[in-house]
C-alpha cells in the first residue's frame, strides 16, 4: 500500500542558550492510506517534535530538514502560505492539554467554524451547521446551545471532544493526535479513546497517535513506531511487536506496562536510568547506556534500522 | 507510566529550601546578562561620583562666583557642568545632589522593606483573620491618591529629610506586602517550616529565620526596582519646590531649578537629568536582570 | 454587570470616606493657618473671618460641617480666591485636565500597544531591540524631565509648537503637553503588552490556531490580541493615576489652567478648601477609573462574570 505521508531522513534542531539539541534524528516513516500508526517513546523522545516539524509548527528555535511528503508534495521547506493551505486542511492536528489548547476568549462555535470556513470555503451558516452535527457526532449534547459557549463552560473530556471536533470539521486526510487522552481522568480516557476508535471505523482517515502509553496503542493501532532519543528504534505491526519485541527499550517499555499477571500481582517495573542528554554527539546506540545487554560494540557503532520479522529494528545484538 | 522515573528528581528540587544552588546558578545567570553587567558597572560609577565626587570637585558646592552667573560649561576653569543662577559650580552640586537623591532613594526603600516584609510575612504565615484583615487594608490603601497625601505631608509639616523618605518609604511598602504574603502563604506548607514547628519553634522566631529568608530572592528583585521610583517620587517632589531644601541640593531641585532656564542655560537641565536618567535606567536594568537571573522560567 | 457596578460604587465609599477624613485631617491639624500670612490681620476681623468659616467650631464638628456639604457637591469656598467656591473652580479646570490626561491615556494605550506588539512580533529582532531600549529610556526619563526638553527642542529651537499655555486645547498648544505627560507611560504599556504578547504568542491555543492554517495575520488578531491585551487593560487603572498625578507638574510648567495647577497653588497658599476639593476628587475620579477598567476587563475575559 502506498505511503500518503512519507518522512525521509527528517532532522530537528533547536538552539538553545546552551548549545544545540537535535531532538530529531533522520527519521524515517511511512503513513499508509487508512491507516493508524501508532508513535511510542518517552517524553523527550522527539516524537511530538517529528510532527510538529512536518506541519512547520515548531517553537522559533527550531529547524527541521529531510523530507515529508503528503501525497508527494514536500512539505519541508515549504513557502509558509503554501504549507498554511495544508495545515488543517489536509493535516489536522489534536494536541495533549485540552485545557490550554482551546482559545478560552473565543466561543466554542467561532473556533470551530473558522478552519472549514477557511479550507472548504463554507459560508457561516454551514460551517455553524456542520459543527452542529460533528459535535453530536463526538457525543456533546444541546451541541446548537453549546456552540456559543467559552472553553472554560466546559469539561476537560469535553474539551478533548471539541478539540477532535474541530481538527475533523475540514476533512483532512491526514490526523495526527498528539498524547490525546494523556491529561484525562482515567474514565474520561476510556470514552475518548472509544471515540476515535469508532471514528476510525467511520471515516477512515489515517492516523497517527503520539502516546507514552502502550496500553493506548494496544487497542487502536494497526502499526507502532517506537522512539528513543530522537530516533526510530523498532516499527512492526501490532501484534507482532508486542508478542516478539526486537529492541531491547521495546521490552523495557512493555516490561514497564502495568498489568495483571497470572499470579494476579501488579509488575510495574521502570525502566533503570536516564534518556540521553541530546546536546551531545552520541557516537553509538543512544540505548546502550541504560540496556542490559549493551556490549562494547554497542557504545562505538550505532545501529541502523534493518528489516526483522514483520517489522524493522536498530540493534546491534539482532541476528542479522 | 513510563514517565515516573523522571519525577522524584524534580520533586526534590522543588521541595529543597533555597539553598547555595539557587543563589549561584543565579549568579552565573546573572552574569551572563551583559545588560545587567553593564548597568551595574555604570551605576558603581555614579555611585562612586557622588560618595567622593563633591570632595575633590575642583569647586566646592556652596561656593559662590558673581562673576560666573549662568556661565556654560568650560573646564579651563573647572566648571565642568557649568554654574547655575547663584553663581555656583554645577559639577559639585550635581554630585552632591546625586549624593542626597540616592540616600533618600536607599533609605526610603529600606524603610518600605522593612514595613512591607512584615506585613507581608506576619499576614501570609499567621493567615486565617488576620490576613483577610492585614490584606483588606493594603487593599483599600491601595486605591488611596498616596501622592496627594505625601504632597500635603511636605507642605504642612515641612520639608525634613527624614520626613521625605519615610513618607516615600510609607508609599511604597504596599506591592511589597503583597509579594512577600504569597510568598509566605507557599512557604508555610513546605516541609522545613513545619519540622521547624514540629521542633517547637515560635512563630516570630519561624518568621524570622525561616519566611524572611526564603522571601530573599522576590524581595531583592523588588527592592531593586522601589529605589529608582523613590527616586523618581523625590524629584518629582523637588520639582514641586517640596522636597528637601537648600542648603541641600537633589537632582530633582537642580532639574526644577534647570527647567526654568532651559532656554538661556541647557546645562542646567541636562547634566542633572542625565545623570537622573542613566540612574534610574540602571535600576531597571540590574531590576530585570536579577528577576530573569532568579526566576528564569519568566523570560 | 449593573449589580457589579452598584456593588463596586457602594465598596468604594469607606474608601472616599478615608481619603476625606485624611486629607480633612491632615490639613487641619498642620501649623499655620490660612489667614496667617495676610498682613495685619486684627484680631476682631480675624475673629469674624474663622466665624464664616466655621473655624472656631470643634474639629469634629467641622468635619462633619465639611462631610455634609461635600455629599450635597459643594467643596466650600476657596480661602484664597475669594469669588469663587472650591466646586466652581473644579468644574473650571477639569474640562482642561480632562483633556490633558484623557489625551495622554489614550495616546498610552494605543501607541503603547502598537509599539510593544510590534516588538513582540519581532521578538529579539533588531527592531524589537531598538523599541526595548527605547521604551527603558522613556521609563528613565520622568515627564518633568521630558517637558523641558521637549520644549527645548520641539518649541525653541525648531519653533514647531508653542512652549507654553493651552489656548482652546488645540492640537498644535496640546501636542508638546500631553506627549510629555504620556511618554512614561506609552513605555511602560510597551513593555507590558511586549511581555504579555510574547507569552500568549506561546501558549497552546496559539498552536491551535496555527494548526488550523490560520494566516498570521488573523492568528494574531483573532486569537492573541485579546489575551494579550488582559494585563494592558489592568495596567490603564494605575495609568490613569499615574497621568493624573503627573498633570500637576505638566499643568505647572506649561501653564495649563487645570486642576493640578489648583491643587499646587492650594497646597502652598495653605488653601484649605481647595487642596482638600482637589484631593478628594482626585480620589474618585482615580476610583472611577479602576471601575472602568474592572468593566473593561470583564468586557474582554469571558470567565469574569459579573452577577
Amino acid at each position: 500500500m502506498s505511503a500518503i505521508l512519507a518522512i525521509r531522513g527528517l532532522t530537528t534542531r533547536f538552539a538553545t542558550p546552551d548549545g544545540e539539541v537535535a531532538a530529531v534524528s533522520d527519521v524515517d516513516l511511512d503513513l499508509r492510506a487508512g491507516e493508524t500508526l501508532g508513535v511510542v517513546g518517552e517524553s523527550g523522545s522527539g516524537k511530538s517534535q517529528l510532527f510538529l516539524s512536518v506541519l512547520g509548527l515548531l517553537a522559533r528555535n527550531g529547524r527541521a530538514t529531510g523530507s515529508a511528503r503528503l501525497d508527494g508534495q514536500e512539505l519541508i521547506g515549504l513557502a509558509p502560505e503554501s504549507l498554511r493551505r495544508v495545515r488543517g486542511g489536509r493535516i489536522a492536528m489534536i494536541f495533549q492539554d485540552p485545557m490550554t489548547s482551546l482559545n478560552p476568549f473565543l466561543t466554542v462555535g467561532r473556533q470551530l467554524t473558522e478552519g472549514p470556513m477557511l479550507h472548504r470555503g463554507l459560508d457561516e451558516r454551514t460551517a455553524r451547521a456542520r459543527a452542529i452535527a460533528m459535535l453530536e457526532r463526538v457525543r456533546i449534547p444541546d451541541a446548537a446551545r453549546r456552540l456559543n459557549q467559552y472553553p472554560h463552560e466546559f469539561s476537560g473530556g469535553m474539551r478533548q471532544r471539541i478539540m477532535i471536533a474541530m481538527a475533523l470539521l475540514p476533512e483532512p486526510d491526514v490526523l495526527i493526535a498528539d498524547e490525546p487522552t494523556t491529561a484525562l481522568d482515567v474514565t474520561v480516557q476510556a470514552q475518548i479513546l472509544d471515540l476515535l476508535r469508532e471514528l476510525r471505523a467511520s471515516m477512515g482517515i489515517a492516523t497517527v497517535l503520539i502516546t507514552h502509553d502502550l496500553g493506548v496503542v494496544a487497542g487502536l493501532c494497526d502499526r507502532v513506531t517506537v522512539m528513543y532519543a530522537g530516533r526510530v528504534v523498532e516499527e512492526a505491526p501490532v501484534e507482532p511487536l508486542f508478542g516478539a519485541p526486537a529492541h531491547p527499550y521495546t521490552r523495557a517499555l512493555l516490561g514497564a506496562l502495568p498489568r495483571v499477571d497470572a499470579d494476579g500481582a501488579h509488575d510495574l517495573v521502570a525502566i533503570p536510568g536516564q534518556p540521553p542528554n541530546l546536546q551531545r554527539v552520541i557516537e553509538g546506540c543512544a540505548f546502550a547506556p541504560r540496556c542490559a545487554q549493551a556490549d562494547a560494540r554497542c557504545t562505538a557503532t550505532r545501529p541502523g534500522l534493518r528489516a526483522h520479522g514483520a517489522g524493522r529494528a536498530a540493534c546491534l545484538r539482532l541476528p542479522s | 507510566m513510563t514517565e515516573a522515573h523522571a519525577v522524584p528528581a524534580v520533586e526534590a528540587a522543588a521541595l529543597a529550601p533555597a539553598g547555595r544552588g539557587l543563589w549561584s546558578d543565579a549568579w552565573r545567570r546573572l552574569r551572563r546578562n551583559r545588560a545587567a553587567i553593564a548597568a551595574s558597572v555604570v551605576l558603581a560609577l555614579i555611585a562612586v561620583a557622588a560618595i567622593v565626587g563633591p570632595e575633590v570637585a575642583p569647586h566646592a558646592i556652596d561656593a559662590i562666583y558673581w562673576d560666573r552667573v549662568d556661565a556654560p560649561p568650560d573646564f579651563a576653569n573647572g566648571h565642568y557642568f557649568g554654574t547655575e543662577s547663584n553663581g555656583r559650580d554645577l559639577f559639585a552640586r550635581t554630585l552632591f545632589g546625586g549624593r542626597v537623591s540616592l540616600a533618600l532613594g536607599i533609605a526610603a526603600t529600606l524603610v518600605s522593606l522593612v514595613i512591607g516584609v512584615g506585613w507581608g510575612a506576619i499576614a501570609g504565615f499567621i493567615g486565617g483573620r488576620v490576613d483577610a484583615i492585614m490584606m483588606r487594608t493594603v487593599d483599600i490603601l491601595y486605591a488611596l491618591p498616596f501622592m496627594f497625601f505625601v504632597i500635603l505631608l511636605m507642605v504642612y509639616f515641612g520639608r525634613e529629610p527624614l520626613l521625605i523618605f519615610v513618607a516615600l518609604g510609607a508609599v511604597s511598602w504596599l506591592d511589597m506586602a503583597r509579594i512577600v504574603r504569597g510568598q509566605a502563604l507557599s512557604l508555610k506548607r513546605r516541609e522545613f517550616i513545619e519540622a521547624a514547628r514540629a521542633a517547637g519553634t515560635g512563630t516570630g522566631a519561624i518568621i524570622l529565620r525561616h519566611i524572611v529568608p526564603n522571601c530573599l530572592g522576590p524581595v531583592i528583585v523588588f527592592a531593586t526596582l522601589t529605589v529608582p521610583q523613590v527616586i523618581l517620587l523625590e524629584s518629582f517632589l523637588s520639582f514641586l519646590g517640596l522636597g528637601v531644601r537648600e542648603p541641600m541640593t537633589s537632582w530633582g531641585v537642580l532639574i526644577a531649578d534647570g527647567a526654568r532656564r532651559v532656554e538661556t542655560a541647557w546645562w542646567q537641565l541636562v547634566f542633572p537629568s542625565a545623570f537622573l536618567a542613566a540612574t534610574l535606567f540602571c535600576l531597571n536594568f540590574i531590576g530585570d536582570g536579577l528577576r530573569d537571573a532568579l526566576d528564569p522560567k519568566d523570560r | 454587570m449593573l449589580n457589579y457596578t452598584i456593588r463596586r460604587l457602594v465598596g468604594a465609599v469607606p474608601t472616599l470616606f478615608l481619603i476625606i477624613a485624611i486629607s480633612f485631617f491632615m490639613v487641619r491639624s498642620a501649623p499655620g493657618g490660612p489667614f496667617d500670612r495676610e498682613r495685619v490681620v486684627p484680631a476682631e476681623i480675624k475673629a469674624n473671618l474663622e466665624r464664616v468659616y466655621h473655624l472656631d467650631e470643634p474639629l469634629w464638628q467641622q468635619f462633619l460641617r465639611y462631610m455634609g456639604s461635600i455629599l450635597q457637591g459643594d467643596f466650600g469656598p476657596s480661602f484664597k480666591y475669594k469669588d469663587f467656591s472650591v466646586t466652581e473652580l473644579i468644574w473650571q479646570g477639569f474640562p482642561v485636565s480632562a483633556q490633558l490626561g484623557g489625551a495622554a491615556v489614550l495616546l498610552s494605550a494605543i501607541a503603547g500597544v502598537a509599539l510593544g506588539a510590534l516588538a513582540a512580533l519581532n521578538q529579539n529582532g533588531r527592531l524589537d531591540g531598538i523599541l526595548m531600549a527605547g521604551a527603558m529610556t522613556g521609563i528613565a526619563i520622568p515627564n518633568f524631565v521630558m517637558a523641558p526638553l521637549l520644549t527645548l527642542v520641539l518649541g525653541v529651537y525648531l519653533s514647531w509648537l508653542p512652549v507654553g499655555g493651552w489656548g482652546d486645547g488645540g492640537l498644535r498648544q496640546a501636542t508638546l503637553p500631553v506627549l510629555a505627560l504620556a511618554l512614561p507611560q506609552v513605555a511602560y504599556v510597551a513593555r507590558l503588552t511586549r511581555g504579555s504578547m510574547i507569552e500568549v504568542l506561546g501558549a497552546n491555543y496559539i498552536r491551535t490556531a496555527r494548526a488550523k492554517g490560520l494566516p498570521e495575520r488573523l492568528t494574531i488578531t483573532r486569537h492573541a490580541l485579546k489575551g494579550a491585551m488582559l494585563p494592558v487593560v489592568s495596567y490603564l487603572g494605575p495609568a490613569t493615576a499615574a497621568v493624573i498625578t503627573g498633570s500637576v507638574v505638566i499643568e505647572q510648567i506649561f501653564g495649563i489652567p487645570g486642576i493640578g495647577r489648583y491643587f499646587v497653588q492650594g497646597a502652598l497658599n495653605r488653601d484649605y478648601t481647595l487642596v482638600m476639593g482637589t484631593v478628594i476628587f482626585y480620589g474618585v475620579l482615580i476610583i472611577l477609573a479602576n471601575l472602568l477598567v474592572d468593566l473593561a476587563y470583564g468586557l474582554l475575559d469571558p470567565k469574569v462574570r459579573y452577577d
